[in-house]
């Protein structure tokens, strides 16, 4: 557990606003990349991230310290997250029938040194897919297992294993 | 020639197949270059993924101007806390909340309660009004006899004769400091004993906050002494204890979890 993350949160649940900026400083990168995975780059994510920390200063009386502080956040950031995608499901099917899914088949892109090469995988992962992405973002990323993903996203964990299969299967062509 | 088994590779990567299915891939591996091929890219693949998780995305600053703002308001947090507050004290502590709640609702941090052996009088004498004739029955003074005898029926009294402005003596308070202080005591005392667990700039910073805290709650003391029927005074004075309790109760739970 990290003692600044625990004594910041133990402050700020006391109204401590100094000690939230902190938190929020030390935290928002990752909140905001996962949005940004979970939902497209773009003004979602940022919506995301900000109802996430809201909703994190708001129920700071109810972070015991009985987990770290940052997975405590990143549970409740996933939450608000899939909330926001359910309002989205709409505009993530239109984005689908635009032909802006990803196509297995194109050709993979030249070979780039690390740092480049992982920009080009992370923009081929927000280029999967809505359902594909999600998996992939949530399994491989974020580390939650199937019957997890499928109660989040409320899918079977055989569709989960599927649409993971696929994302990863497309997301090869990018490896090297 | 076998099927290759491509839509069983990433569930065979995640240790998702049965042995028999798990075994059936492996022999067809050994022996397939491309299934291989595809096995070790679907691999390298999780991987990468993988190490995406604690590389961050900062977001424009137009988004912490909206959380600052929603902070600085603090109200609709304030009132969530105080709901909160009731549900993750312990017994002591939600014995000595209800109680200051219940006071600083009706009025006034000090009630005054007639002895046992006084002739009780028509109407309560509040703390700051009438300098002792007891003749007052209005609708305060019965809401605040009624918390206080209620304050006496759930716990010890303590009791304390601060002498009122204008010379009348109060005949018995009933306070829950006790509850308060025993229960503040406890959580400073785990604290206390846990200090060598936590960083020293932890602990400075967990130090001031109560300090600060704590010249709140003697600030608000001292002034509800002068004027012991203010409302606002019993609140903030509440507020302040509340604030102390959550903050103590948080230390704690680092202590432990160190």
């Amino acid at each position: 557990m990290t003692d600044s993350d625990a004594a910041d949160a133990a402050l700020a649940a006391g109204r401590d606003a100094s000690a939230f900026a902190r938190l929020y400083a030390r935290h928002s990168a990752r909140v905001h990349a996962l949005a940004r995975r979970m939902l497209g780059p773009g003004e979602e994510a940022e919506d995301a991230t900000q109802d996430a920390f809201i909703r994190c200063w708001d129920r700071l009386g109810q972070f015991r310290g009985d987990s770290q502080f940052g997975t405590w956040l990143h549970r409740l950031a996933v939450n608000v997250i899939l909330a926001k995608r359910a309002t989205l499901a709409t505009r993530r099917g239109r984005y689908v029938e635009k032909g802006e899914a990803w196509d297995a088949d194109q050709e993979a892109s030249p070979r780039l040194p690390r740092p480049e090469l992982s920009m080009d995988f992370e923009a081929a992962l927000e280029r999967l897919p809505g359902g594909q992405r999600e998996v992939v973002v949530l399994h491989d990323v974020e580390g939650y297992k199937h019957e997890e993903i499928a109660e989040m996203l409320g899918i079977s964990e055989g569709t989960s294993k599927s649409q993971l299969h696929r994302g990863r299967m497309a997301l090869r062509k990018y490896l090297s | 020639m076998t099927d290759h088994p491509i839509a069983q590779l990433s569930a065979y990567l995640d240790g998702d197949l049965d042995a028999g299915a798990r075994a059936a891939v492996e022999t067809h591996v050994t022996r397939c270059g491309e299934c291989a091929r595809t096995l070790d890219e679907l691999r390298r693949v999780a991987r990468q993924a993988r190490a995406l998780r604690e590389r961050g995305a900062e977001p424009a600053p137009a988004v912490w101007d909206a959380i600052a703002r929603h902070v600085e308001q603090g109200r609709p947090a304030e009132r969530r806390a105080a709901a909160r507050w009731r549900l993750t004290l312990t017994a002591p502590q939600l014995a000595a909340a209800g109680l200051l709640l219940m006071m600083a609702s009706a009025g006034g941090g000090y009630l005054l309660r007639p002895t046992a052996d006084a002739p009780r009088p028509a109407g309560a004498l509040v703390a700051g009004g009438d300098s002792g004739t007891g003749a007052r029955t209005d609708t305060q003074s019965r809401v605040q006899i009624a918390a206080a005898e209620s304050a006496a029926a759930t716990q010890a009294p303590d009791s304390i004769r601060p002498r009122m402005p204008g010379g009348a003596v109060m005949k018995q308070v009933v306070l829950p400091w006790s509850q308060y202080d025993a229960a503040s005591a406890d959580l400073e005392r785990v604290l206390e004993e846990g200090r060598g667990k936590l960083r020293p700039e932890t602990v400075r910073a967990i130090e001031q906050s109560v300090a600060s805290i704590d010249r709140a709650i003697e600030q608000a003391r001292q002034a509800l002494a002068k004027d012991p029927a203010n409302e606002y005074l019993s609140r903030h004075l509440a507020e302040n204890m509340k604030r102390k309790l959550d903050l103590l109760r948080q230390a704690a739970a680092i202590v432990r979890q160190s």
